[in-house]
């Protein structure tokens, strides 16, 4: 159905500097479709300042950005959603002041492939999204009535409706409780599964990095460090340095 | 039920509008006219500012350029007043194009939006004032218009579209992405709205309906000068009366204009030397106290009424 369905993220030679302070430098990778790719770091890494790159917030300094052959630098970020990248926030940011449903009502209006849809298709199609996650009972519910855990998760049910080929989620995790953890951990494994999109995927909790993504890039001080399957990302000493610093990588060699 | 009943007294009202005139003094239909335009302007900002969160300070400047506009052409080059009034409309549009392609392109903070509106606003007045050509701070002389009811139905009109649009917006696709920008502008973009295009749409829109506003209301003074076409306070009146019935709905600007121009109206008559005072205490407690704006204490009121009722209902079935 969707032509570019495989299209591949490649980010080439990507760096970024705010006036003299470099936020990310010859960053090049290459998110293969299909598969959910961690992409971690200690603070200040420049693992925000990626996506932000990406999706056209910031304009990059350096480098290129292609989406399926398509260059992405220089689109405003709603072009940039509408050839096919979804991204959630850190914070978790969604339509405060509008219903669960009308969230992912604006994501199907306003997405990629947004052909006119009648209005009730499109609301059937939102509860549906909304079913997905999990939420369909908070649907008419203004978004700021709801938790940060749900929040999150209506955020990230309206970036499901802008039709993404991939999904850029940004600690969708952060500020959960422990048993919040696992449902949405499942809710990001069924959007690749399920609807077929890649991820990529910034997160502290280490564990579950590990345990959920096929690859893993690991940034620091704004340049990647490593990158690889999570067992050779877990090996690797330049790793356990910036993690654990000089003496710990030391011990376990 | 509760929605029906609404358009029906909104039909009321406007039917008893439109008959008015037979019936009304001039004293009456120039307060009318006043009336009208208050509502056109304060529903044509909200159109913009309470839809987008931009609160313009200086929106009265396409009042300004809308009276000149008509003014330069019907007066200087002797234009037919329809010809005039589509001037009125486009200069404005051009204005709002121009600007917002500085303004509303790159991401400006709001606050400075407000003031850099307010500035421009003033710039237009000086500038208009030296020019020689279309009367320099003198301004401009109408032959006076053949009657009042003119005004009278053209703002009414006017200030009719204006609050349909808003409606119409606000029930559309493009008022939920407004919705969107207001809550968050780059989680809005980042969902694939064009907020550039979107605020652009609504500062134009705005432009015109503000302009033609300014073309009437200058016809109907039967002059026009720099000063009061872009007194500042057209700006602050429009802003104040769609804040004070609440911003960015329907009928909100309506309210705050209505009950905001019979205020003025009664306070200028009786108390004319500290009138101004009043009025301005009075929106401040009003703010304060229900910074939602006239339309909320009117909510509020409804669904306690409708609470009552509802438990009334339910009583007798327990």
């Amino acid at each position: 159905m969707n032509p570019n369905r495989d299209a591949a993220l490649e980010v080439g030679d990507l760096g970024v500097h705010f006036g003299g302070v470099v936020a990310l430098r010859n960053l090049s990778f290459r998110a293969v479709p299909g598969k959910i790719i961690g992409v971690m770091g200690p603070n200040g890494a420049g693992k925000t300042t990626l996506f932000n790159l990406i999706t056209g917030v910031y304009r990059p300094s350096t480098g290129k950005i292609l989406f399926g052959g398509m260059p992405l630098q220089g689109l405003s970020p709603s072009q940039v959603c509408r050839a096919g990248v979804g991204r959630t926030f850190q914070s978790g940011r969604p339509f405060a002041n509008l219903t669960a449903l009308e969230n992912v009502l604006v994501g199907l209006y306003y997405g990629a492939d947004a052909r006119r849809m009648r209005a009730a298709d499109a609301k059937r199609r939102a509860r549906e999204i909304l079913e997905f996650v999990g939420l369909e009972k908070h649907a008419d519910r203004p978004v700021s009535s709801l938790n940060l855990s749900e929040r999150k998760i209506v955020e990230m049910a309206r970036a499901i409706a802008t039709r993404p080929r991939i999904l850029l989620l940004d600690e969708p995790l952060a500020g959960f409780n422990p048993l919040e953890l696992e449902p949405a951990v499942r809710i990001v494994r069924r959007i690749r599964d399920e609807l077929d999109v890649t991820v990529m995927w910034i997160e502290h909790i280490m564990k579950v990095l590990m345990e959920t993504c096929e690859h893993l890039i690991v940034l620091d001080h704004g340049e990647k460090l490593a990158e690889g399957s999570p067992g050779e990302v877990a090996a690797d000493r330049a790793v356990a340095q910036a993690y654990f610093g000089k003496k710990g990588a030391t011990g376990r060699g | 039920m509760r929605d029906a009943a609404a358009k029906w007294a909104i039909a009321g009202v406007v039917a008893v509008l439109l008959v008015l005139p037979w019936w009304a003094s001039s004293y009456h239909i120039s307060f009318f006219v006043s009336v009208f335009m208050y509502v056109a302007l304060a529903g044509s900002w909200n159109l913009f500012s309470g839809m987008t969160g931009y609160a313009s300070l200086g929106q009265g400047i396409f009042f300004g350029i809308g009276a000149y506009a008509f003014a330069v052409s019907t007066v200087l080059l002797k234009w037919h007043p329809l010809a005039g009034f589509a001037l009125a409309a486009a200069v404005p549009a051009i204005g709002a194009l121009l600007l917002g392609s500085v303004l509303l392109t790159t991401r400006i903070r709001v606050a400075y939006f407000a003031i850099v509106m307010l500035g421009f606003n003033e710039i237009a007045k000086t500038i208009v004032a030296n020019i020689k050509e279309i009367g320099s701070s003198h301004g401009l002389t109408f032959a006076p218009l053949a009657s009042n009811l003119v005004a009278y139905y053209f703002l009414l009109g006017l200030a009719i579209g204006v609050t349909a649009l808003a409606y119409a917006i606000k029930q559309s696709r493009w008022g939920l992405g407004l919705r969107a920008i207001l809550a968050d502008e780059v989680a809005a973009e980042v969902t694939g709205i064009g907020t550039v295009a979107h605020k652009m749409a609504m500062f134009v829109l705005s432009a015109i309906l503000i302009g033609l506003t300014g073309a009437m209301i200058a016809w109907n003074w039967s002059y026009v000068d720099p000063y009061m076409a872009f007194d500042l306070a057209v700006s602050f009146d429009m802003l104040v009366m769609a804040v004070f019935g609440g911003v960015g709905t329907v009928m909100g600007p309506v309210l705050g204009a209505v009950v905001m121009s019979v205020l003025k109206e009664g306070l200028s008559t009786t108390i004319p030397q500290f009138h101004t005072i009043i009025f301005g205490a009075l929106v401040l407690v009003l703010i304060i106290w229900c910074p939602g704006g006239v339309i909320q204490v009117v909510d509020v009121l409804r669904r306690r009424l409708q609470g009552r009722r509802t438990r009334v209902a339910r009583e007798p079935a327990k």
